[in-house]
């Protein structure tokens, strides 16, 4: 089969569905002559549902001299390793308006394309940029998730950021106890003659199949694929991976704080351990209304949802608003102080805070809060306000970032081009 | 393209593909030229049948200038006219009943507004029963016509939790589940004899979440299986839900490794000596034998449908090559059976037909389609009766033919649901349709309903027990084929002590004695001492999940009745929408929800869905946010549970669960496309219309009962159809 390049993947989103990509897409690397010193940077995106308040969140001038708001100042201290970004926005379609804040926050359609039928839901950009540059680790991606609760409440629309395609999510994992278990502990020793087994038989029966049968069979094949590499790849890096100090804990951690700063920490070993340079971590799903303990804040368990659409509470909602970003602080502060070569950690990284709504109350999709940590290894700024000019796209940030990850392309879902003063 | 790959299995799928296809292209035309894809659920209209359409049209005067028309000129022109109509929507652009064909969903959606009561809002003239009923019956007629289409009826998905976990029991001949499922509500079922009729008065549900692990049992050491996101306004075997990420594909390798070499699990199942057990003094040659003989009756059962040699070679070559190097005839065939597990035969639910090897053996079996339609009912039943795959017996029917005639489907229909194995009917169809898991997800505030929690020791909420009152209430209606219509007002429940004292109910006066307090296990029929509970709609577990930690919410709870009782939920509320000013609800301030809300319907803007929302939320007022009857508001007022419903005024929700009884069509019709939606794993469209209207009219020709409605759907054109048909969607 013809192979294709990622531009045409992008561009062309019915083809990206119609091909069986994961195969065209194979052994492509070299081939495209991506810089190898470019995908040696990582790149996390960490989502808060709701929104959030934004007279307190965002600064009011622009430049390096910026004011932080209230819900910003835990980054106070990390100010020159930060760039807040205000004035992106995105466009809402007719319908749910909490699903496609998350589920199309990274999408790769442009809006009005309802490519699963309902929503603009195609792969994401971190998707897009882990299948050239999660060639070199034993995962192309991590995706993980906070939301406590065992069994989930919220449909995957709500509860996913990070899709390999329309209507197929990348599953997140909520349980910490089980990623540590998944990045560091043994590998599934799964014999090579069972998946050469399965292949044979999946092939033999693709044949019998309709297209849409087919895409299901894709996943299948991609699955099986990725579990193939991954045990190779972890093979190769076990014996660095057994000098983990690690303490993994016995039972869940019941206060939200505790959760995220945990994931993340599990975020942040990962990246230290090169067993993956992309990743997604989810505060919790939109519209999430189990209430949940902030310890710190409140006294009693709070529906963080439930109290931004009451506007006599956008105190209390900013006070969590602040306490996500304390959070983020305490995760950026980790990647500062891990050594990385002549570097920290953080100097290697792009660590994305956000939102896919802006006010929560109104279902706003304007005025999108972005805070970017670390130098993407010296590709784009930090230590600055940049105050994006009205109606700018937030897509334009994504086609920014996938640019600085080495993908060769020159729209990403409906930006107008790159954004203004990032990238150096 | 599928064509240029194997041009003979192409040529096989006869016209119908084709014809599909061309379809398909007509309705994209459409979709692109007018009609937002939001509503895409796409007319496939055969180009033979329009034509047979258009010619009957030139015949007979357009019935659109005697129904559609004089209605669209009463009650929609008004505001749906022209390219800015309200709300997007312009309804003069139809002239002729052609045009409404070639939109049907659009008009899905207008009936769907009327017969909600949504449209026309309050204020402007409103049509009678009687125009409505002749709009619907056109409308009907019309889309008979085309009832051609549909839309993706055995479409392969991946089996979902409850399945795999059923389908392994079942596969392996073992007496139980073989997952340690925290998720299910009560772990045993000796109580549960759907063939005598009759559920007991006393049910002893051992459960997790108060008995020690002793008493109830799985596999330990066999790894969980990963839950499936739940599906809005639609069930966990929704197609579109049930997607397979590399995260999901680690989980069923472990699952499978640690189960095939789990001990008891080699000492419950009935199958693993013939399949893995080892023959003393047996040759090589002799093992390699009776391993392909072993594989060659257990794949078919995994793959749950005829399988051809050249698939069985693939399994027993594995095993082969593992023995040789191995030596060992039980590790071989471990391996070959985990292979097995994690194949897409066995992880997918599919309609497949047995793979190609080459052209002559494939198009010898694929010809016989008769045969393949039997085992494509096999598994439709098998997985909407049982959650499971299909039995020797099922199997056997369809091997003979006979599974495709009325008679036979009432006879399975009847043996599945005196079978034990339809318990699954009520832990999936039953408890989502009714979201009662949700309720273990509400946590009410401690301070102002410190009685929720159990502080002293950790003795579980009275959440869990409401999850089992549903359950066993369902179960109940379904073991002894009861009224449909009792699931809105019964005058019997299944109540534990802890309940009862909930509820207010004497057990003195319903049992004669009490029961002790701790025993939670203990569940008692009882008969309600009066008419404030029964049903599922008062429900502790509807009216806790329906409340935020506060306060009652009756957005909320008549959301739910919609969804539930209905089918026809709200759409959400849109973006940019000032929200409700309810912050310390019904507490501090001096307005109550019921006032606020008021306030709310004063915009336009949210009175049209708030005026059908609300009412019936208010209903249930008299039950605060933990689901106890109350006469006041917690600032002294006294509770106002009156509202109307559709013309008919109710206080409280006794009143108001006779007003629903009075139209009983609309619940029993909802009633039958839940059902619908779970037996076959998708969303319904409006070309299913007439005949889900057939199935209801049907049922209420049938007194109700609970086995009508699922005889009526097997033996549905919707259930059967696609077996005769393979239509591309895209």
């Amino acid at each position: 089969m013809r192979r294709i390049n990622r531009r045409t993947v992008l561009r062309g989103i019915g083809a990206a569905i119609a091909l069986p990509w994961l195969e065209a897409m194979g052994h492509s690397a070299k081939e495209l002559n991506s810089s190898v010193s470019a995908s040696t940077n990582r790149l996390a995106f960490m989502y808060i549902p709701n929104g959030v308040i934004g007279s307190k969140w965002f600064p009011k001038s622009a430049g390096s001299k910026f004011e932080f708001g209230e819900s910003l100042k835990p980054l106070e201290a990390l100010r020159n390793d930060v760039t807040v970004i205000s004035g992106l926005n995105r466009t809402y379609l007719t319908g749910e308006p909490h699903s496609q804040a998350g589920s199309c926050w990274l999408t790769s359609a442009k809006p009005n394309e309802r490519v699963d039928g309902v929503n603009a839901i195609d792969v994401t950009l971190d998707q897009v940029i882990a299948r050239e540059a999660g060639k070199a680790t034993p995962f192309p991606s991590i995706e993980l998730s906070c939301n406590s609760f065992i069994d989930n409440v919220e449909p995957k629309i709500f509860d996913s950021i990070s899709w390999y395609g329309p209507g197929y999510d990348a599953k997140s994992q909520n349980d910490p106890r089980k990623v540590f278990a998944r990045l560091f502990g043994e590998a599934a020793s799964i014999k090579k003659s069972i998946l050469d087994t399965v292949l044979e038989d999946a092939r033999r029966l693709n044949k019998t199949l309709g297209k849409s049968d087919r895409r299901k069979m894709d996943e299948y094949l991609n699955s099986i694929r990725s579990v193939e590499n991954r045990i190779a790849k972890q093979k190769a890096s076990k014996s660095s991976l057994s000098k983990i100090d690690y303490q993994v804990p016995n039972q869940l951690p019941k206060n939200r704080g505790e959760y995220i700063r945990m994931m993340g920490d599990l975020m942040v070993l990962a990246f230290q351990t090169d067993q993956t340079r992309i990743a997604t971590m989810m505060v919790g799903p939109e519209r999430w209304e189990t209430p949940q303990f902030y310890e710190g804040v409140f006294e009693k368990p709070v529906s963080h949802h439930v109290m931004t659409h009451d506007t006599t509470e956008d105190d209390r909602v900013a006070k969590i608003d602040r306490f996500h970003v304390e959070q983020y602080a305490y995760l950026v502060n980790k990647l500062k102080s891990i050594q990385d070569g002549e570097a920290t950690l953080l100097d290697k990284c792009t660590f994305v805070l956000g939102s896919g709504l802006g006010n929560g109350a109104q279902h706003s999709y304007e005025q999108l809060p972005i805070v970017i940590a670390g130098q993407g290894n010296g590709a784009h700024t930090s230590g600055t306000h940049i105050k994006a000019a009205d109606g700018t796209r937030l897509a334009n940030l994504w086609l920014s970032l996938g640019n600085m990850m080495g993908l060769e392309i020159d729209q990403f879902a409906d930006s107008t081009g790159t954004l203004d003063g990032f990238l150096k | 393209m599928l064509l240029n790959r194997n041009f003979k299995f192409a040529t096989f799928l006869t016209l119908r593909r084709f014809v599909g296809f061309a379809a398909l292209a007509v309705g994209m035309i459409l979709a692109i030229g007018r009609f937002s894809p939001a509503m895409a659920t796409l007319p496939l209209v055969t180009p033979a049948q329009s034509l047979g359409a258009e010619q009957k049209q030139r015949k007979i005067p357009d019935e659109f200038d005697q129904v559609g028309l004089p209605f669209l000129e009463n009650y929609c022109l008004d505001c749906h006219d022209g390219p800015d109509g309200e709300g997007g929507i312009d309804l003069s652009a139809y002239r002729k009943t052609e045009d409404v064909n070639g939109a049907l969903p659009v008009w899905g959606n207008v009936l769907r507004q009327i017969e909600s009561g949504r449209m026309p809002p309050e204020g402007n003239s409103r049509p009678t029963a009687d125009e409505i009923k002749t709009l619907s019956d056109w409308l009907m007629s019309t889309v008979a016509k085309q009832s051609r289409f549909y839309q993706g009826n055995g479409q392969i998905r991946r089996l979902n939790r409850a399945e795999y976990e059923n389908t392994i029991r079942d596969l392996f001949r073992m007496p139980r589940s073989c997952f340690n499922n925290n998720s299910k509500i009560i772990q045993t079922d000796d109580y549960f004899k759907p063939s005598t009729g009759k559920m007991p008065r006393h049910v002893l549900a051992v459960s997790c979440f108060w008995n020690s692990r002793e008493r109830y049992s799985d596999l330990p050491g066999v790894s969980t299986l990963p839950v499936d996101p739940p599906v809005e306004h639609g069930f966990a075997n929704d197609q579109s839900a049930l997607s397979l990420s590399p995260l999901l594909m680690e989980s069923y390798l472990e699952i499978s490794n640690s189960l095939l070499n789990n001990v008891e699990f080699a000492q419950l199942s009935h199958l693993w000596q013939s399949l893995f057990g080892t023959n003393n003094g047996e040759s090589r040659e002799g093992s390699i034998q009776r391993a392909k003989a072993q594989l060659e009756a257990f794949i078919p059962r995994a793959f749950r449908r005829r399988v051809s040699d050249a698939e069985i070679a693939v399994y027993s070559k594995l095993f082969q090559s593992e023995f040789e190097a191995s030596k060992s005839y039980t590790d071989s065939m471990i391996t070959t059976v985990s292979a097995v597990l994690i194949s897409p035969n066995f992880l997918f639910r599919h309609e497949f037909l047995p793979s190609p090897t080459d052209s002559t053996e494939f198009s010898e079996k694929v010809c016989d389609l008769e045969l393949e339609q039997n085992f494509k009912m096999a598994n439709r039943l098998s997985f909407f009766l049982w959650g499971s795959m299909p039995d020797d017996e099922l199997f056997q029917a369809a091997r003979e033919r006979r599974l495709l005639s009325d008679k036979q489907l009432r006879y399975q229909v009847n043996r599945m649901l005196d079978d034990p194995k339809c318990k699954s009917l009520a832990t999936e169809f039953g408890m989502q349709w009714l979201k009662v898991q949700d309720v273990a997800s509400v946590l009410p505030d401690k301070t102002l309903f410190p009685g929720y929690y159990f502080q002293s020791n950790q003795r579980p909420p009275p959440a869990i027990s409401m999850m089992i009152e549903q359950l066993l209430f369902f179960e109940s209606v379904m073991v002894e084929n009861r009224r449909i219509t009792e699931f809105i007002a019964s005058e019997y429940a299944y109540l534990n002590r802890q309940l009862m004292d909930w509820y207010s109910v004497d057990p003195e006066q319903v049992l004669g004695y009490s029961p002790p307090a701790e025993r939670f296990e203990d569940f008692f029929r009882i008969k309600w001492p009066n008419g404030h509970r029964g049903g599922v709609l008062s429900s502790g577990a509807m009216l806790i999940s329906t409340s935020t930690t506060t306060r009652t919410s009756p957005v909320y709870r008549g959301a739910w009745i919609l969804d539930v009782i209905y089918n026809s939920p709200p759409p959400p509320a849109p973006a940019n929408v000032p929200p409700l000013e309810a912050s310390s609800g019904d507490l501090a301030t001096d307005l109550t929800v019921r006032e606020k809300l008021a306030k709310h319907r004063e915009n336009e803007a949210c009175a049209t869905c708030h005026n059908v929302i609300d009412p019936p939320g208010f209903a249930f007022e008299m039950f605060d946010a933990v689901g106890k009857w109350r006469n006041t508001y917690p600032n002294g007022k006294k509770v106002d549970s009156s509202g109307e419903l559709r013309g008919d005024a109710f206080v409280g929700a006794e009143r108001f669960k006779n007003v629903v009884l009075r139209d009983k069509s609309r619940f029993v019709r909802a009633f039958v496309e839940h059902t619908m939606k779970y037996a076959l794993g998708r969303q319904l469209n409006f070309g299913d219309q007439p005949e889900i209207r057939r199935i209801a009219a049907s049922v209420a020709e049938q007194d109700f009962r609970f086995r009508a409605v699922i005889t009526e759907v097997v033996l549905s054109e919707l259930f059967r159809k696609h077996l005769e048909e393979i239509v591309e969607i895209e």
